[in-house]
């Protein structure tokens, strides 16, 4: 049994009479200990997936249709007092920005001893005391004394460390991270990422990783899910979509990433730019920047199809699998 | 932080000193103060004597230093129009106003933040917007019209409370105080509501802005995300941070309301500071003027300081404690 298993999930964005769909027909599902990259270009509804899963959609974006099941239960028709028995505990979140992420008035000590407490029967000691293990863990030097620092005392990466630390402090079974490393310079970003890796390992977390970054993906994920303008069309394991890839979008993701070790010259480039949500083409929303795009194409929205080893939403496999 | 202090207390008394030229200044450039001392037929000899006696005829470095140095010890000279000392003018006026600017800034902080925080929460309750309407209300009407109002309602109309004065006061040293009476609190009621009700109003606004700011910020987003009961993560997290940018408004708005008391204290006649000012203008009594102007900078220089010290126990950041132990 999945996770985190999300069925024909789709958001809009009301006010008053006007209608804005922002996410059509997403499903997706995580396994125990499994992680999902979830890619694609920005708006293409990576953030509102995650959201919607911890109930954290901001208003005016709503579920409108779909379900979303937790461990066997299903999350989206919950109260808030209900998912915050969810959220940190069996769903942890990570966000892009470590900096606005942390309340600048608190010293990091002071949000992890209250974070823990609240989670567990823990005395304030002895929340401090994990509080310094979870840190020394995740490689902070000297954590008893970063214990007192403000959030703005802190480099990008140690922040970003911290905030991981909050995120996973009640051992939650799934981390959706959300970006966690863009806003992070290279080598900070690969020992952000050997942290999740280890928290992988050594707790045996699933996690949702959304990025932009397909080399990320192709560094840290089993599965990868490939988001295009509120839709997702591709879903297959990792090795099969860099090897090759389906969906010309995700042809195009993959040929796009620069190579040492490649005789190629040239990166390819997509041209054009994903359509606001408010312009969806008819058929296929890619259509209009598919070089392999035909009639159909421009007509009929294409169903997840199976293709390769997984899946693609694209005429191009109908009929073969 | 001790940096930061010595650099806030350096800065308002640079302040000082610019409010006080100015308001030394005023001395020459309103008429020679000569011409109200002497007779209207005194001679050009008998003026210089007089100059020369007051040390009007050092040059004007000097004469500042003078001026300085008097203020320091609470001396601003004699009032023209009362022939008494200012100090002692001030001194017998001071504690009226205070006392209503003091009451006056509890009812706006004590009723404004509690409504801003309540708006801010419930921003579609129709509660909340009703309580928007009344701050709209509070914001637009004229003070002394606030004041009239009730006092045609609570003195003429019911008779509840009286229109003008400060009842009896109770003399502590040199601070009588109207707090230790039953006719000195009653008195108290109107003035301090009028006064109260458009700072009231705006801080409501204020809270109300900062409250919807904070609660759309990451950090909130995040704390509710790893499970943080509503509770603390609006009293905990939320409102202190909207604390940091309201407290600046705030500080400023108190300042305000020894400025605004003038108005207030002509439409209840209450024996203020600001009702001296006020004759003092008609009479072109510069001495209490002058006097005027440099208390009010005072008191907004003294709590604008407070306001600065207190944002620096509240926010970390203000602080200036950089680079704490960074690197890993």
């Amino acid at each position: 049994m999945p996770l985190l298993d999300i069925q024909h999930l789709r958001i809009e964005f009301v006010q008053g009479r006007k209608r804005l769909v922002a996410l059509d027909d997403v499903s997706l599902a995580i396994d125990p200990e499994e992680v999902l990259g979830v890619v694609g270009e920005s708006g293409a509804g990576k953030s509102l997936t995650a959201m919607s899963v911890i109930g954290l959609l901001n208003p005016p974006a709503t579920v409108t249709r779909g379900q979303i099941t937790i461990d066997g239960r299903r999350s989206d028709n919950l109260t808030d007092r209900q998912l915050r028995r969810i959220r940190g505990k069996i769903v942890g979140a990570v966000f892009q920005e470590s900096l606005t992420s942390l309340n600048p008035l608190y010293t990091i000590g002071r949000q992890l001893v209250q974070t823990i407490c609240v989670h567990s029967d823990l005395t304030a000691r002895a929340a401090r005391g994990r509080a310094v293990d979870l840190l020394a863990e995740f490689g902070l030097s000297t954590p008893e004394r970063q214990l007192d620092a403000y959030p703005h005392q802190l480099s990008g990466g140690m922040r970003q460390r911290v905030v991981i630390a909050l995120a996973v402090c009640a051992n939650p079974r799934l981390l959706i991270a959300d970006e966690p490393t863009t806003a992070l310079d290279v080598s900070t970003q690969a020992q952000i990422l050997a942290v999740l890796r280890r928290l992988r390992r050594e707790y045996r977390t699933a996690i949702m990783l959304i990025t932009h970054d397909m080399g990320v993906i192709a560094e840290m994920a089993d599965r990868v899910a490939v988001m295009y303008a509120g839709r997702i069309v591709e879903d297959a394991p990792v090795r099969e979509v860099v090897a090759h890839p389906q969906h010309p979008y995700t042809a195009a993701l993959i040929g796009a990433i620069p190579r040492l070790r490649r005789q190629v010259g040239r990166l390819t480039r997509i041209d054009g730019a994903m359509p606001p949500l408010s312009a969806l083409p008819r058929g296929c929303a890619f259509h209009p920047r598919c070089p392999k795009a035909f009639a159909r194409c421009r007509e009929e929205r294409p169903p997840m199809l199976s293709s390769g080893g997984g899946r693609a939403a694209c005429w191009l496999f109908d009929g073969n699998g | 932080m001790l940096a930061f202090v010595a650099q806030r207390i350096a800065q308002t008394g640079l302040v000082m000193l610019t409010v006080a030229f100015v308001a030394f200044a005023m001395f020459h450039f309103i008429g020679d103060p000569i011409n109200n001392m002497v007779s209207q037929d005194a001679t050009a000899e008998q003026r210089e004597q007089v100059r020369r006696h007051l040390g009007l005829d050092d040059p004007f470095p000097l004469q500042f230093a003078y001026f300085i140095s008097n203020a320091v010890h609470g001396d601003f000279g004699v009032s023209y129009r009362l022939s008494l000392p200012v100090g002692a003018l001030i001194a017998e006026r001071l504690p009226a106003t205070l006392e209503l600017v003091f009451v006056a800034a509890s009812i706006a902080l004590l009723v404004g933040m509690p409504l801003g925080v309540y708006t801010g929460l419930y921003r579609r309750g129709v509660v909340s917007r009703l309580l928007l309407g009344l701050t709209l209300v509070g914001i637009s009407l004229p003070t002394f019209l606030t004041g009239l109002i009730l006092i045609l309602i609570f003195s003429l109309w019911l008779g509840w409370l009286p229109s003008f004065g400060r009842g009896e006061v109770v003399d502590l040293g040199i601070w009588s105080t109207g707090f230790l009476t039953a006719s000195g609190r009653r008195a108290l009621v109107l003035p301090s509501i009028t006064l109260a009700l458009f700072q009231l109003a705006l801080i409501t606004r204020l809270v109300r802005a900062g409250m919807l700011e904070v609660l759309g910020s990451d950090y909130i987003r995040f704390a509710r995300a790893r499970g943080l009961p509503n509770r603390l993560v609006l009293f905990g997290h939320a409102l202190k941070n909207t604390l940091v940018p309201v407290m600046t408004n705030v500080g400023l708005q108190i300042g305000a309301l020894i400025a605004f008391a003038i108005i207030t204290e002509t439409v209840f006649q209450w024996p203020g500071m600001g009702l001296l000012f006020l004759q003092a203008i008609r009479f072109a009594d510069i001495p209490v003027m002058a006097a005027y102007l440099m208390l009010t900078a005072l008191l907004f220089g003294v709590i604008n300081l407070a306001v600065d010290l207190l944002y620096g126990a509240i926010d970390p950041r203000v602080r200036g404690e950089s680079s704490h132990h960074k690197g890993s």
